[in-house]
């Protein structure tokens, strides 16, 4: 199962049921197609998304638009400490990172709004609706690897606005802190694989060991981090791999490869690989 | 008389805690309203349920009609007749009644049914063993593929420690069905804790499994198991803890110190329940369980904490089900083919 598509399938499914049971859905109502069973009760025919259900999909769920952007924006000012913390920024380099940061949210804003006005056009129409959803799972995507990296505003600021010193410090701080966030994942790799894969001890933190030595940690860290840590395990060179693991398991292990290798096309162009 | 037909009940509160939680919807009394009869409480409620126990794939299909749905809705006007039916007739042929709805829908589906005959409730077997069985299994398979890897057992000792990972796979599929069956019937998020706990089913086979070692196996074959289910157990920690504190990290930007600090904080304190969640911890940040506020709290500066606090999502760490049967990775091993 690809990772985008089961993650875009279930909210929408749940969603659409949810609509059901709001007694709004057409099609999961009830029909009687086989003769031995009752006819209940006809259902309305007619397909509507709420409009809450936007800001939940894109801020998460339960939260508004309104925490969404209060959230963000103390992401900004913890980003800045975070610098700060790291480096001592004068003044003026903190204003300037807050301006940029203020740029990066009203830039992600503009776009939320803009998809926005997409999904209440076709809210009401079960074949457009499903497009819009490709254009609703960047934003969410975007906000869980948080709108401060890649090519925000804030980065290039940060990166324009230090001194070389500082910029060493924060490049130093920030690898690992990435480091220690796809070294979990490469954590809850592993003991995902044994449940189909058992391993010894010594086979486990060998598979580990090489995971995070011969493993790129990727710029951006996010959602799909599980499913780089697997393209990932699949590009490592064979005469490394197989001796890690016996003549059943280096047979078992084969479809990780294939479906790690399966991923590369979503990553590349979700921009997920490391550089 | 009352006979009554519980599945719809309990399945309706299932569907509007699970699916309202999960979507993050809300439903309007006005849309609830319109879940007006039995039959439509019972279909979309079995509908919901259906779609949540199916693989994701097949959840292409969503607005196809389930036969869990026919079903429900052929209990519901089952129940209603036996409701609609004058008293003594009810009275008098309560079992039969009881065996017509058991035969027409119980046995056919599977479903949850409890009836209440004479003021005892009687149950059949729910539809959540045909659930979680299948996806249990390859857990079961692995677990004694690796017991039978490290401790080699000869023929005669494989075949009772066989027996003994099928006992502990109907403990599993018990177990978690209970913590399903006891959700249905009302389940809260209590500061972003779910108010019903689900064992690890991974955890019930080991421990399964584990006892017919020691049972039947020699001291140095148990030693060995033990040994090396106790790292195993050690990295699922470790990996909880580390992908918490990871979600913590991109919620309110740790220092390193307060990683570590954090870190040992949650591995002092742990709770069984975080390594039970691993499976659903790749659906997203949802998904992964929030730490007490007095694990956290005390490293962290005012942003921090305030950033910490509006981060609290009253639906986070709820999944309904097991998530482990979608993104389990690759068949299991198979332990009747394991060679030397």
């Amino acid at each position: 199962m690809k990772p985008w598509l089961l993650n875009s399938i279930r909210v929408l499914v749940i969603s659409v049921c949810g609509l059901h049971i709001a007694g709004i859905g057409g099609n999961c109502g009830l029909r009687a197609e086989d003769e031995d069973l009752p006819a209940p009760a006809a259902v309305e025919n007619s397909f509507e998304i709420h409009e809450s259900n936007f800001d939940q999909w894109v801020f998460g769920s339960g939260r508004t638009t309104a925490q969404g952007k209060q959230r963000i924006e103390t992401l900004l000012t913890l980003n800045i400490e975070d610098v700060d913390r790291t480096c001592h920024l004068t003044e003026i380099q903190k204003k300037k990172l807050m301006l940029a940061g203020r740029g990066d949210i009203k830039r992600y804003f503009d776009e939320v709004e803009a998809v926005r006005r997409e999904f209440m056009v076709v809210r009401r129409d079960q074949e457009k609706f499903n497009q819009i959803w490709q254009k609703i799972q960047p934003l969410q995507t975007k906000l869980q690897s948080g709108i401060y990296t890649d090519d925000s505003f804030f980065l290039k600021t940060v990166q324009t606005t230090l001194t070389s010193e500082q910029a060493t410090v924060y490049e130093a701080a920030q690898l690992e802190r990435r480091k220690s966030r796809y070294f979990a994942r490469i954590d809850h790799f592993v003991a995902m694989l044994e449940n189909s894969l058992p391993l010894k001890d010594e086979q486990r933190q060998r598979l580990i060991k090489l995971l995070q030595e011969e493993t790129r940690v990727p710029r951006k860290v996010g959602t799909y981090d599980f499913y780089v840590v697997q393209y990932q395990l699949a590009n490592i060179p064979e005469a490394k791999l197989k001796p890690i693991f016996d003549k059943q398991q280096w047979q078992a292990i084969q479809q990780q490869i294939a479906q790690g290798r399966g991923m590369e096309q979503f990553l590349r162009t979700n921009k997920i690989l490391p550089e | 008389m009352l006979v009554k037909l519980a599945t719809n009940r309990n399945l309706l509160t299932c569907s509007a805690v699970g699916i309202t939680l999960l979507c993050g919807g809300t439903l309007s009394a006005q849309e609830k309203a319109k879940v007006e009869t039995p039959a439509e409480k019972g279909a979309v409620a079995a509908q919901a349920q259906a779609n949540e126990a199916k693989p994701a794939t097949e959840k292409k299909a969503a607005n196809a009609i389930d036969p869990r749905v026919k079903r429900a809705a052929a209990q519901a006007m089952l129940a209603k007749k036996v409701a609609a039916a004058p008293k003594e007739d009810v009275d008098d042929k309560a079992p039969e009644l009881a065996q017509a709805l058991f035969g027409a829908a119980a046995a056919a589906a599977k479903q949850e049914v409890a009836f209440e005959v004479g003021g005892a409730m009687v149950e059949v077997n729910d539809n959540f063993d045909q659930q979680f069985r299948p996806q249990f299994e390859p857990l079961m398979k692995a677990e004694l593929y690796y017991v039978r890897s490290l401790c080699k057992p000869d023929n005669a000792q494989y075949q009772v420690l066989k027996k003994a990972a099928q006992g502990a796979l109907d403990d599993a599929v018990k177990k978690y069905s209970a913590s399903q069956r006891k959700a249905q019937q009302g389940l809260r998020i209590v500061n972003g804790q779910p108010s019903v706990t689900f064992p690890d089913p991974q955890k019930i086979i080991a421990d399964g499994m584990l006892a017919a070692v020691r049972a039947n196996l020699p001291e140095a074959s148990v030693a060995i198991y033990v040994a090396e289910s106790e790292k195993r157990s050690a990295q699922r920690k470790q990996a909880a803890v580390r992908i918490m504190v990871s979600k913590l990290d991109r919620d309110v930007i740790l220092s390193a110190e307060q990683r570590t600090q954090i870190t040992e904080s949650l591995t002092q304190n742990f709770d069984e329940q975080w390594s039970a969640a691993l499976e659903r911890f790749t659906y997203g940040d949802d998904y992964i369980p929030r730490p007490p506020n007095n694990r956290v709290e005390q490293f962290l500066n005012a942003n921090q904490k305030a950033a910490w606090s509006a981060s609290a999502n009253p639906n986070q760490g709820f999944f309904w089900g097991w998530a482990g049967g979608n993104i389990r990775l690759g068949a299991p091993l198979d332990p009747d083919a394991l060679t030397e």
